[in-house]
C-alpha cells in the first residue's frame, strides 16, 4: 500500500500543470458555491433568449440601472427564480408558465424593486411617471432572423 | 531544448526541474514586480467588494450559495459603519502590499469579498464578476496562512515578513486560479453541451441580441448600429462564426498553458484581455478584474524586461 501510495505520488509530481489540473476539476465539482464557481455563463446555447425591464405607465422604456442601481440581466434572473418556485412544483417549465403564473413572479420582483427606486433619479428625468411596469420578452430565431414576442406584462405599480 | 521551454524563457527542457520546485521558480519573480503585483491587486480586491450592500435583501433560502448554506450572512445588508469598515479594509491591504503580515492584512479583505459577494450571489440571480478576485484573495490568504515552504524553517518570522518563495507562491497559486477558471468556464461549455458548443455557435447570435438589449434597458444608451450587422455575420456565415467563438473556447480550454513562464503568461494574457475586449465590444458584458487581473499576474508590466531578457537569473 506504502509503495503504491508513494507511486501514485511520483506521478503526481511528474503530472505538468497538476496544480491547475487540480483547480479545474475542484472548481467543476464544487460549482456555483460562492466563492467559487465553474463559470457556466453562455454554456447552454438554446434557442431563445429573454429580457426584462421596466417602462413608465406609457410603456416608454425607464433605464433600470439608473433608476435602481441593478441591471435588467440581474432582475431577469431573479424573475426566472421566481417564476421556477412557481411552476417547478407543478412539473412545468417556465416556457410553459400560464399569464397568472408570469403575474405572481412579476409581482413578488415588483415587491423587491420598489424599495430600491431612487426618486431623485426619477425626478432627474424629468418625466411625468406615475406608475412602474414590468416587461418580459422573449427573442428567438425565425428563418435566420431574430424576431422578439410581444412584450408580456408581469407587473404594474403606480407610484 | 523543447519549444515550450524555449518560449517559455527557458534554456534547459521542463522536466529538469527537481519536483520539489514549484513551476513559479521558472518565473523568477523579483521583489519589485511583486510589490507592483500586491499593490494594484490590492486595488482590484477594494473595488471588486460590493460595498452598496443597502441595496441587498435577505438570502433567498432556494438559492443559497457558499457558505449561507451554514451560516445565516443577512446580516451583511444592515453593515453599519460601513466607512470604518471600508478603511479597515484600505489599511489592511496597504500592509498587504507591502509584504508583511499578509494573512492578517488580507483578512477584511476576504471576509467582506466572500460574506458580501455570497450575500449578493444568494439573492436569486448570480453574477460572475467578482468570483475570479475572490477566490485569488482566499489562495493567496491561505498561502500566508500556511506559509511552508522545502527551504526554510517555520518560524514568526514567516508570517511577520514572508520570505521570497512565500511571497513567489502566493503568486503562482493567484496564477492557477486564473488559470484554472478559464479552463472550467471552457470545460462547462462542452459538458452542458454534450460537446456541441461550436456546432451551436450561431445561437449565440440571440445571446448577443439579449445582452445588447440588456444594456439598452438599463441605461436607454441606444443599441450599437454594428449588433444588427453581426447578427446578421453570424446567421449569414455560421462557419465563420464558429470558427471566431471557437477559438474563444479553445483560449479557455487551454489556458493552463500561462504556467509554462513568463513569455507564455505574457502573450496569453494579452489574447485573453482581446477576449475579454472582444466580448465587451460584441456582448456588452464587460469583465473589468479578468482583464485587469489579467494585466496584474500574466501580463505583469513591470516585470516586461526580464520577461523578455535573453536569460532570467535561474539560467532558465
Amino acid at each position: 500500500m506504502a509503495n503504491f501510495l508513494s507511486l501514485i505520488q511520483r506521478l503526481w509530481k511528474r503530472l505538468p500543470f497538476r496544480h491547475v489540473l487540480a483547480a479545474t476539476v475542484l472548481l467543476s465539482i464544487i460549482g456555483e458555491q460562492y466563492p467559487f464557481s465553474n463559470f457556466p455563463m453562455y454554456s447552454s446555447l438554446g434557442d431563445e433568449s429573454d429580457v426584462l425591464y421596466i417602462t413608465d405607465q406609457t410603456d416608454n422604456p425607464l433605464p433600470m440601472h439608473t433608476l435602481f442601481g441593478t441591471s435588467t440581466s440581474t432582475q431577469k434572473k431573479v424573475f426566472m427564480t421566481e417564476l421556477k418556485a412557481i411552476c417547478n412544483p407543478k412539473d412545468r417549465d417556465t416556457s410553459d408558465a400560464l399569464p397568472e403564473e408570469r403575474s405572481q413572479a412579476g409581482a413578488a420582483l415588483m415587491e423587491k424593486l420598489f424599495p430600491r427606486l431612487k426618486r431623485h433619479e426619477l425626478d432627474e428625468l424629468g418625466r411625468n411617471v406615475t406608475a412602474l411596469k414590468i416587461y418580459y420578452k422573449v427573442f428567438q430565431l425565425e428563418a435566420g432572423d431574430i424576431a422578439g414576442s410581444k412584450p408580456m406584462l408581469v407587473a404594474e405599480r403606480s407610484l | 531544448m523543447s519549444f515550450l521551454s524555449r518560449f517559455g524563457g527557458g534554456a534547459a527542457p521542463l522536466p529538469s526541474l527537481s519536483p520539489q520546485r514549484l513551476t513559479i521558480d521558472r518565473f523568477n519573480l523579483g521583489s519589485f514586480e511583486m510589490l507592483i503585483m500586491r499593490l494594484a491587486f490590492a486595488a482590484v480586491a477594494y473595488f471588486a467588494i460590493k460595498w452598496e450592500v443597502g441595496s441587498l435583501h435577505d438570502a433567498n433560502p432556494d438559492k443559497l450559495t457558499g457558505i449561507a448554506h451554514w451560516i445565516n450572512i443577512d446580516g451583511f445588508q444592515h453593515l453599519e459603519a460601513i466607512g470604518l469598515w471600508k478603511i479597515l479594509t484600505v489599511i489592511g491591504l496597504m500592509i498587504y502590499a507591502a509584504g508583511i503580515l499578509p494573512a492578517l492584512s488580507l483578512f477584511p479583505a476576504l471576509f467582506f469579498s466572500i460574506g458580501i459577494g455570497t450575500l449578493a450571489n444568494s439573492q436569486g440571480a448570480i453574477n460572475h464578476s467578482t468570483q475570479l478576485v475572490s477566490m485569488i484573495l482566499l489562495g493567496q490568504f491561505l498561502v500566508y496562512l500556511i506559509p511552508l515552504h522545502f527551504a526554510s524553517k517555520l518560524g514568526p518570522m514567516s508570517w511577520i515578513k514572508p520570505s521570497l518563495p512565500v511571497q513567489q507562491r502566493a503568486i503562482y497559486v493567484s496564477l492557477v486560479v486564473f488559470a484554472a477558471a478559464y479552463v472550467v468556464s471552457g470545460w462547462t461549455k462542452l459538458d452542458r453541451s454534450d460537446g456541441e458548443w461550436i456546432e451551436r455557435v450561431p445561437m449565440l447570435a440571440l445571446q448577443l441580441q439579449k445582452s445588447n438589449w440588456s444594456e439598452y434597458y438599463d441605461t436607454l444608451k441606444p443599441v450599437p448600429a454594428t449588433l444588427e450587422t453581426v447578427v446578421s455575420l453570424m446567421n449569414e456565415h455560421p462557419t465563420l462564426a464558429r470558427i471566431f467563438f471557437g477559438g474563444g473556447l479553445f483560449v479557455e480550454l487551454f489556458a493552463f498553458l500561462i504556467l509554462i513562464g513568463r513569455r507564455w503568461a505574457f502573450f496569453y494574457g494579452l489574447i485573453i484581455i482581446v477576449m475579454h475586449m472582444s466580448i465587451s465590444r460584441l456582448m456588452q458584458l464587460d469583465f473589468w478584474y479578468h482583464i485587469l487581473v489579467a494585466l496584474i499576474f500574466a501580463v505583469n508590466v513591470p516585470g516586461i524586461l526580464k520577461t523578455f531578457r535573453r536569460r532570467n537569473d535561474l539560467g532558465l
